[in-house]
């Protein structure tokens, strides 16, 4: 027997069971909890994320949930407002990064020769470096900040795009129904647009959305090492830093630490969910 | 049509020849060339369906596809509608195409998954810069004339059948009612009881829009049943063209009469009474066709001229045109072992 | 008992998300010695399920009911290791797709061989010559060089034969063939066909031969059971079914194809579509597309019953006339 099981299952209900699989409830709930601290944190948040505002250093307590630190700030505060620093920059490096890699790896698909073997040598060079190195030197050279270390991983970023796109142009190029379409008359321009890219999108969508994480956490990554966002902004990778210059008080690192780790599984799993949601035929697991 | 010249032939093909690049391994980079078609000639008239048959790599799939100009031919021509298309632009093609379509083998990976059914037949009408009002109209005469209900133009490929889905396919290929339609193997991925009505459909189709059809096809017995005229291809090559009866009735060459005799016949006392032709071995590579006559290697008839000399595509005095050195009729059909 | 492989009401059923599929729904049959049996039917008729089922290959999301006694042992009830030893040993079986039963990386030759080791437990010498005679069964050229070929250096027809000879490896009592020609060009089709006649008469083999096409079938099987919707819809020797049906389904098959024989002027196509396997209807699962439905049918199931008038068994309340012009050929 052949594939002759195909479902007509609407969007919608495929979305609404996917949604039930805890994995991708978790992830779904990370995702809502982060998005409402981002936008609101501001009117409830107990205390000023740079204000002193107790005795440094004080372990977790009812008053400061996760202790202070070492200027006797808040932490819990400053975690919270810590969403507004990393997780902006990084989706402002994920639309970027997925636009410019969508754009280039779509041509250099399409177009092939000359103009797709330059873009492709362009992202071999990039990804030959790892990536944290890369990013570090880059934002060195820039000096630190959060929009350096915003340029530094989008220029570290986009080549993964662009190979993604490129890869699934390249085989989407040369369906049946593609074929179709040049046997209509329709131009090259609109081949691209309606036949091609709406399906090579959908595994860019996926990546981006697990990406997310990584991005916040690569952004921590460079804060941690000094080259991200400077020392008095709440940013969760330069609290870690802070965190480590005082080992015994756990908490400024730990708190931080589990805002990270709640990011990265969160949109990873919610990623592994919007996969199968967008392609019925990939059953991510059983 | 005003375009073609009176009586003239709508497509006529010749000489065309597509040659693929090798693939070569990773240590030595071949430089070795697949001619998937070696020189093909036919003519398709107003109105006939004429059928290339033939079994996979021999090539036909590509014809079709050099003659839509879904791929660019190497060499030869390729004049449809009096116009020669064959190195032209898409460009300069694209006004032709709404005369001639096609209709692809696969019914799933033939229709953008991510449009709507209405989507799929308005777009060569919308490609063609047709005027709102009269899509609308087109696409809601042929949903109906292919069966399909109103309400379907909403819905998306994956929730219809096989056999619907390939109608949808026809749809589009012939809402601006061409009149020539190339059908890739437009019925070899359907059910054997959706395959009748799709040719049925073909047929009503071509009645009421006096269509002219190239259809490629390995199953002999559907060709039988819709073609006027049938050419055999080998390895690139047509080895023997005529009309339906000389084919079948009257086959010449060694190689479509081993295909008439292969082909299994759905009644087991005629079945099992039949005259077996077992060909030896696999069609060779067509990377590296044999010297001579392409089919000499699986040839039940093979002589030392075959390998040395290879047979013009002519009528030896049979009435149609053959590819062989000893070509002798045999109806393979109604004669039987005794 | 007489039969070699006995199925009886077999009901393989798929979980699907939220919808359970019932491929086979309750079918039954014999299969004996030294017999080509034919199960004929359309993708999604269950044919491919119930043999694959007796085989206990099917996915863990299916359940299977009902008792399948080869050779005198219910395999059902048979241990997994009894069931290793009768796969690819009794029971030998060949797919659509002979890659997927090749592994890519190992050369044919050692293939077989290992095939023969395991289930023989011979020397490696032994096997290997063994292999080889097998390959000259299937009628491979050059048997002794081909047996270091890897899988990808020989093609569809070649690989097909080489699974064939894999699956006979260990004199098996039954084959079973699952469209086993389906992805070969006509002329390899014959010259596989051959090869499987030629081991029922040389080895007394059973042979269960699935397949859509009705020409291979007229050509091979001894009997043949017709299936629609995970049931057999009528039965009976070869002759019988392809000059005598009566089931309005069987009769729509035959009269569907175009014959390279006879130019028809007009096919006659059943209509419809095949129906969808989640959804269970209370009546004949054929009456949506059936001309000959009358009211029964839309409420109860028929069961498959001998016909007194032509000998085969059909599952129809109400059967069509047997066609004159369909037995006077020839």
């Amino acid at each position: 027997m052949t594939s002759h099981v195909d479902q007509p299952q609407s969007f919608l209900i495929r979305a609404f069971s996917v949604g039930r699989r805890p994995q991708v409830a978790f992830g779904l709930v990370i995702a809502l909890f982060w998005l409402i601290v981002l936008t609101t944190v501001s009117i409830w948040a107990p205390y000023d994320p740079l204000e002193a505002v107790g005795t440094r250093l004080i372990a977790p307590s009812m008053t400061h949930l996760l202790g202070t630190d070492a200027l006797g700030r808040d932490v819990f505060t400053r975690v919270l407002y810590g969403a507004r620093e990393s997780m902006p920059i990084a989706a402002a490096v994920i639309v970027c990064a997925t636009v410019i890699g969508t754009l280039l790896g779509a041509v250099a698909g399409y177009a092939g020769g000359w103009v797709d073997a330059i873009v492709m040598r362009i992202t071999d060079v990039v990804m030959a470096f790892p990536a944290i190195l890369l990013a570090m030197a880059i934002s060195a050279a820039l000096g630190p900040g959060l929009r350096n270390g915003f340029i530094a991983i989008l220029i570290v970023w986009w080549p993964i795009y662009a190979r993604l796109v490129r890869g699934q142009v390249l085989s989407i190029k040369q369906r049946e129904h593609v074929e179709a379409a040049i046997s209509i008359g329709a131009t090259r321009r609109r081949i691209l647009q309606k036949h091609v890219m709406p399906m090579a999108i959908t595994p860019v969508l996926v990546n981006a959305t697990m990406d997310f994480g990584q991005v916040v956490l690569f952004l921590s990554s460079l804060s941690f090492l000094g080259l991200g966002a400077l020392p008095p902004s709440p940013e969760w990778g330069s609290m870690i830093t802070e965190g480590a210059k005082n080992f015994y008080q756990w908490w400024i690192a730990v708190g931080p630490g589990l805002a990270i780790l709640t990011v990265v599984l969160g949109f990873n799993f919610l990623g592994d969910g919007l996969r199968d949601v967008l392609d019925p035929r990939s059953k991510g697991d059983k | 049509m005003a375009a073609q010249v009176m009586g003239g032939p709508l497509v006529q093909v010749r000489d065309l020849v597509k040659t693929f690049a090798g693939r070569g391994t990773v240590l030595r980079k071949s430089k070795s060339q697949v001619q998937a078609v070696a020189g093909v000639s036919f003519d398709v008239l107003a109105g006939e369906t004429l059928s290339i048959v033939g079994e996979s790599g021999c090539g036909k799939s590509t014809t079709a596809r050099c003659v839509t100009r879904i791929l660019k031919p190497t060499s030869g021509s390729v004049v449809l509608f009096g116009t020669e298309i064959s190195q032209s632009s898409q460009e300069t093609i694209r006004p032709l195409r709404r005369q001639f379509q096609m209709v692809f083998q696969d019914p799933y990976a033939s229709l953008n998954s991510t449009m709507t059914v209405e989507e799929i037949i308005s777009e060569p009408l919308i490609v063609h810069g047709f005027p709102a009002l009269e899509i609308k109209e087109r696409v809601l005469a042929v949903v109906q004339q292919m069966h399909l209900h109103k309400s379907d133009l909403t819905r998306f490929p994956h929730q219809f059948s096989g056999g619907q889905r390939q109608r949808i396919g026809i749809a589009r290929a012939v809402v601006m009612q061409p009149k020539f339609v190339v059908l890739d193997e437009p019925v070899s991925a359907l059910d054997v009881s959706i395959q009748a009505d799709i040719i049925q459909m073909l047929e009503g189709l071509q009645e009421s829009l006096g269509l002219a059809f190239l259809m490629i096809a390995h199953d002999l017995s559907v060709v039988r049943h819709v073609s006027d005229r049938v050419a055999v291809m080998y390895l690139g090559k047509i080895v023997e063209i005529g009309t339906n009866k000389q084919i079948y009735e009257q086959s010449s060459h060694p190689y479509t009469q081993a295909l008439l005799a292969a082909a299994p016949i759905p009644d087991p006392r005629v079945e099992r009474a039949r005259q077996r032709i077992i060909l030896k071995g696999d069609v060779p590579s067509p990377a590296n066709p044999p010297s001579g006559c392409r089919f000499r290697t699986r040839c039940f008839k093979v002589q030392d001229i075959c390998s040395q000399v290879e047979p013009l595509l002519i009528d030896p005095g049979v009435g149609h045109q053959v590819a062989c050195h000893f070509p002798e009729e045999i109806n393979l059909i109604t004669k039987r072992r005794v | 008992m007489n039969s070699l492989l006995s199925i009886k009401d077999l009901h393989v059923s798929f979980g699907l998300g939220l919808e359970t599929v019932d491929a086979v729904r309750g079918i039954n049959l014999e299969i004996a010695r030294g017999e080509i049996v034919g199960i004929v039917g359309e993708s999604g008729s269950g044919k491919s399920a119930s043999m694959l089922s007796v085989m206990r290959l099917l996915a863990t999301t299916a359940t299977t009911r009902g008792t399948v006694h080869f050779a005198g042992k219910e395999l059902f009830s048979a241990s997994s290791k009894e069931m290793r030893g009768i796969r690819g040993g009794k029971i030998g079986m060949i797919f659509q797709d002979p890659m997927t039963s090749l592994n890519p990386s190992f050369r044919i030759g050692s293939q077989i061989a290992e095939a023969i080791i395991r289930h023989q437990h011979v020397s490696t010498k032994i096997a290997v010559s063994k292999a080889t005679d097998l390959l000259e069964v299937v009628s491979i050229p050059r048997p002794s060089e081909s047996m270091s070929l890897f899988p990808h250096e020989m093609s569809g027809g070649m690989k097909q034969r080489v699974m064939i000879a894999m699956a006979i490896a260990n004199d098996p009592e039954l084959l079973i063939a699952d469209e086993p020609t389906t992805a070969l060009d006509v002329t390899i089709q014959a010259q596989i066909l051959e090869v499987l006649k030629g081991l029922r008469e040389t080895r007394n083999l059973s042979i269960v031969i699935i397949t859509h096409d009705l020409g291979v079938v007229a050509g091979l099987a001894d009997s043949v059971n017709v299936m629609y919707a995970g049931e057999i819809v009528e039965s009976g020797d070869v002759e019988g079914v392809f000059y005598k049906a009566t089931h309005p389904y069987s009769r729509g098959l035959l009269s569907c194809v175009p014959r390279l024989d006879i130019r028809e002027s007009a096919l006659h196509p059943i209509g419809g579509d095949p129906p969808k396997l989640s959804e269970k209807t209370p009546g004949c699962s054929f009456q949506p597309r059936c001309k000959n439905a009358i009211d029964l049918c839309e409420t109860t199931s028929p069961t498959l019953r001998s016909s007194t008038v032509t000998g085969l068994k059909v599952s129809c309340h109400n059967p069509m006339e047997p066609s004159p012009q369909m037995s006077e050929s020839i």
